[in-house]
């Protein structure tokens, strides 16, 4: 023994007595602290899902910045929320409006004025072009590889210009993080410089900083300070996932982004506490499903995909596996409900029903014959192959699980193989694989045009063999048609002209079905009533990411 | 002479050691940007092009050739310069080897040293009054040793931890009251969230300390010039101690040399089940996020250690026992 009882209680007591100064210290920060009308509530507590320790590494460019530094202390132009339907307008943040010309490569902007940064210089025109000049100019940074040069064009506006048609850029650079050109001018390297002292246009400033936890406070210089009444908000690194749902359910957390497995049931109980939808994350498996560019197996023959369409008990899998939260899936990869206007009204959602027969006579049909271990054959090969998965993610290995057993009775073997993510990763792109399990993910925006580029082009495709993204479009699939209609989609605004495209690349996609369709998974964001009211909800999602500093305006103190 | 001709040996295995150091990073699947590339993707959109700025930003460039990027990678060492960790982008290595050294040096180490010591008393006594009930302590100290350390750690924090509520779940100190700091309070967390790992280490592997120290007890004391100095009439305490405690802590000795140098690497699952925030730590995460400068920087420091520790057993041998010096010298 190290410690005798009377240690351990000692040191028990030492820690008692830090409890107490801590709260002492809180009590009468509250009282002498913010003394404006709007510093009624309390600091909100927040997890964002990091763990470990934090770095500091407050600079809105970099990628790996700390949660809500972008969108809390820094602000971008306008704020585009995927949670709207396409035809919603976006939100000025720094940017008052923008007028994109016909071809799509110059945008005027025009700033908001009157806004300060919070050392108090004012924040200008020449701030928003120095921002654009400098992320072009640092390949690093560059991440839309369409970053446009910008010029100053009068006292609030700013002409940027892009090197190509930019429609669907557009989202994504409106969003870059102004800074102030007074302090990242005299950095050596804005790559890495971790901007410990930031200075930003944002509703919050930097309080302080440790490596578990740091804190934003309020910035009493913000335009609309009086709308403010949050005086704080705190980020936690947590140990995982089953720490913070414990927080979480013991009333630590306000806002929290985990992904609790049967969050309805396990937040039933506790009625401050709710959810919102914020990502869709589409349940699919990916085929290797071009054999010119170097894919192998049955599964690079389109009958075989559909027949597995066919054969999946969706309903099973969205009870097991997701606990009935998940939503129906449609093949066009539109979500259903929200993107109605840019599915074609051919394509209705895959059926939570399997159709075991109809899998059967398709493979029948196509000369495939059932093999006396119940498994169909064709040529002396038979059809099963392996589907990779990550090992730990236990959503897609109850999935695989539950797979396994329905497409046995159509006669169809997956051996699910888990291995290391970073095995994973490498089989992804350089695609060493038969069929992964995967989401597809949406863009800033509800435009389907993301999904098509990234997952269904051609020039995000590699051959096998090559280091290509993991991921891009992980499943080879290439098709001319569908070039040329997403390179058309990028050229234009509108609306029906896009729809349009987008039928025509449903008509190859749908049919060819390079990933099949599992369910539509809802992602999701915790928050509670307990200290603050006003959260985004399904009804009025007017934020899809707490980080942004729009949800501190609208939220009001209990009391 | 024969000291040059073990610094030659030893800067021999240095240079082999830097060697695998760059070639063993580099043999795992994949790369730093797609595994930051899935974590950035999991919060929101992200565009295509974004894995290309990302290749610059960590200089994962591909098309630089293996053999210039060993040069580069040796004059970075001798210039000091161990890169920028892509885990705690953009922190240099050195201070993120900085600020998780201290954590595993005062733990591991103290509790190594504490293990010996409690290890060395318990294995002299059990040898001098072999067949005696101290001798009996022996087969249970051998079995814990034997346990799982994962096992016997979770077990600990259950049985602790949980549901006695003795000890802290984990961390290195109270996150929420304190922050690292030389003052009271932080020290006296940081000593109660360390006491359980400390004693899980202490029970795992002081087994092996008595054991051995108890066998050599056993054999030395049926040298004869045991018998002799008991013939002599000394106190049965001196020749106990100074007699035969003295020449059967050699090996020992050189075994806990050698684990002072193991120290800086850490224990790995012991860091794990109790998220103590040292260089186990780091380790895993380095491994996991393929980070290659923070890998190569933490072998570095490992390997140094462990050649360095490996290197004063032998020097200072030499002086403690002499009959270890090579003839003619």
């Amino acid at each position: 023994m190290i410690f005798s009882k009377r240690v351990a209680r000692l040191l028990g007591a030492a820690s008692l007595t830090a409890v107490l100064a801590v709260s002492a210290c809180t009590g009468s920060g509250q009282e002498t602290g913010d003394d404006d009308t709007a510093g009624e509530g309390v600091i909100l507590q927040a997890y964002g899902g990091a763990s470990g320790q934090f770095v500091e590494n407050y600079n809105p460019l970099s990628p790996t910045v700390l949660e809500a530094i972008r969108g809390m202390v820094y602000e971008s132009l306008f704020y585009f929320n995927p949670l709207q339907p396409l035809s919603a307008k976006p939100e000025p943040l720094l940017g008052e409006s923008y007028v994109v010309n016909e071809d799509g490569t110059v945008v005027d902007v025009t700033i908001k004025t009157g806004v300060t940064w919070s050392d108090g210089e004012p924040f200008t025109a020449e701030d928003v072009a120095f921002t654009y000049n400098t992320v072009r100019d640092n390949p690093e940074l560059n991440t839309t590889g369409n970053g446009p040069a910008a010029e100053v064009t009068g006292e609030n506006t700013v002409r940027l210009s892009f090197d190509r048609p930019a429609f669907p850029d557009v989202p994504n650079v409106l969003a870059v993080s102004i800074v102030p050109e007074h302090i990242f001018s005299e950095m050596e390297n804005v790559v890495i410089d971790p901007n410990l002292e930031p200075v930003g246009t944002g509703p919050m400033v930097l309080g302080e900083f440790t490596a578990q936890s740091y804190l934003l406070e309020k910035n009493d210089s913000y335009r609309n300070a009086e709308d403010v009444a949050v005086p704080g908000v705190r980020y936690f690194s947590l140990s995982g996932n089953q720490a913070a749902t414990d927080k979480l359910l013991a009333g630590e957390l306000d806002m929290a982004g985990i992904a609790i497995p049967d969050v309805e049931t396990v937040l039933a109980p506790y009625e401050d506490l709710h959810i919102l939808t914020t990502t869709f994350q589409q349940v699919v498996l990916t085929t290797c499903s071009d054999e010119e560019m170097g894919c192998e197996g049955p599964q690079t023959d389109p009958t075989v995909r559909q027949a597995m369409a066919l054969a999946i008990d969706r309903e099973q899998i969205n009870q097991l596996a997701y606990y009935g939260r998940g939503l129906e899936i449609s093949p066009t990869f539109g979500v259903v409900g929200r993107d109605d206007e840019q599915i074609s009204d051919e394509f209705p959602p895959m059926s939570m029903e399997p159709d075991v027969a109809g899998a059967k006579e398709l493979l029948e049909d196509a000369g495939w014959e059932l093999g006396s271990d119940g498994v169909y054959a064709k040529d002396g090969e038979r059809l099963s192959f392996d589907v990779i998965v990550t090992s730990g993610y236990t959503d897609y290995i109850s999935t695989l699980d539950i797979l396994k057993q329905q497409l046995a009775e159509a006669g169809i073997e997956i051996n699910p193989q888990q291995q290391a993510n970073a095995e994973i990763l490498s089989a992804r792109s350089q695609g060493n694989f038969q069929v992964a399990i995967d989401g597809i993910f949406g863009g800033p925006t509800a435009d389907l045009y993301y999904i098509y580029n990234n997952n269904f082009s051609s020039a995000q495709a590699a051959p096998v063999g090559e280091n290509g993204n993991p991921y891009g479009n992980v499943s080879k699939f290439s098709d001319p048609t569908v070039d040329a209609a997403i390179q058309a989609a990028a050229a234009t605004q509108d609306p029906a002209e896009k729809v349009r495209l987008y039928g025509e690349i449903q008509d190859v996609i749908v049919p060819a079905m390079p990933y099949i369709p599992l369910i539509n998974n809802q992602g999701f964001g915790t928050y509670s009533t307990a200290n603050y009211t006003g959260w985004p909800t399904e009804e009025d999602p007017y934020v899809q990411d707490f980080s942004i500093g729009l949800l501190l305006e609208r939220l009001e103190p209990v009391n | 002479m024969s000291i040059l001709r073990k610094l030659a040996f030893y800067l021999v295995a240095l240079f082999a050691a830097l060697t695998l150091n760059f070639a063993i990073p580099r043999m795992l699947p994949s790369n730093p940007v797609d595994v930051l590339l899935g974590k950035l993707q999991a919060q929101g959109p992200v565009t295509p092009e974004t894995r290309q700025a990302l290749m610059l930003l960590f200089g994962t460039d591909t098309s630089v050739p293996i053999w210039q990027q060993y040069l580069d990678y040796l004059q970075s060492l001798a210039t000091g310069n161990l890169g920028v960790s892509v885990t705690y982008f953009p922190t240099p290595v050195t201070e993120v080897i900085a600020s998780a050294l201290p954590w595993t040096l005062v733990l591991v180490g103290l509790t190594t040293l504490i293990t010996f010591v409690i290890g060395m008393v318990i294995g002299t006594i059990a040898g001098w009054k072999r067949g005696t009930w101290v001798d009996s302590l022996i087969p249970s100290t051998t079995i814990l040793a034997s346990v799982p350390y994962f096992w016997l750690a979770m077990v600990l924090v259950y049985l602790l931890s949980v549901t006695a509520g003795i000890f802290p779940l984990g961390g290195g100190y109270d996150v929420r009251r304190t922050s690292p700091e030389l003052s009271f309070e932080f020290l006296s967390s940081a000593l109660y969230y360390a006491a359980l790992p400390a004693l899980t280490i202490v029970i795992s592997s002081i087994g092996g300390w008595i054991l051995g120290m108890r066998n050599m007890m056993v054999s030395t004391l049926s040298e004869d010039y045991v018998i002799t100095a008991r013939a002599k009439g000394l106190s049965p305490k001196r020749v106990m101690i100074t007699y035969a405690a003295r020449n059967a802590a050699l090996p020992s000795i050189a075994g806990f040399a050698i684990s002072l140098g193991f120290v800086v690497g850490g224990s790995v699952v012991m860091e794990q089940v109790f998220s103590y925030p040292g260089i186990g730590n780091a380790f895993l995460l380095a491994v996991q996020n393929n980070d290659y400068a923070l890998m190569q920087g933490l072998f570095l420091v490992i390997t140094i250690s462990v050649l360095g520790a490996n290197l004063l057993v032998d020097l200072l041998y030499q002086f403690i026992d002499p009959r270890t010096r090579a003839r003619g010298v």
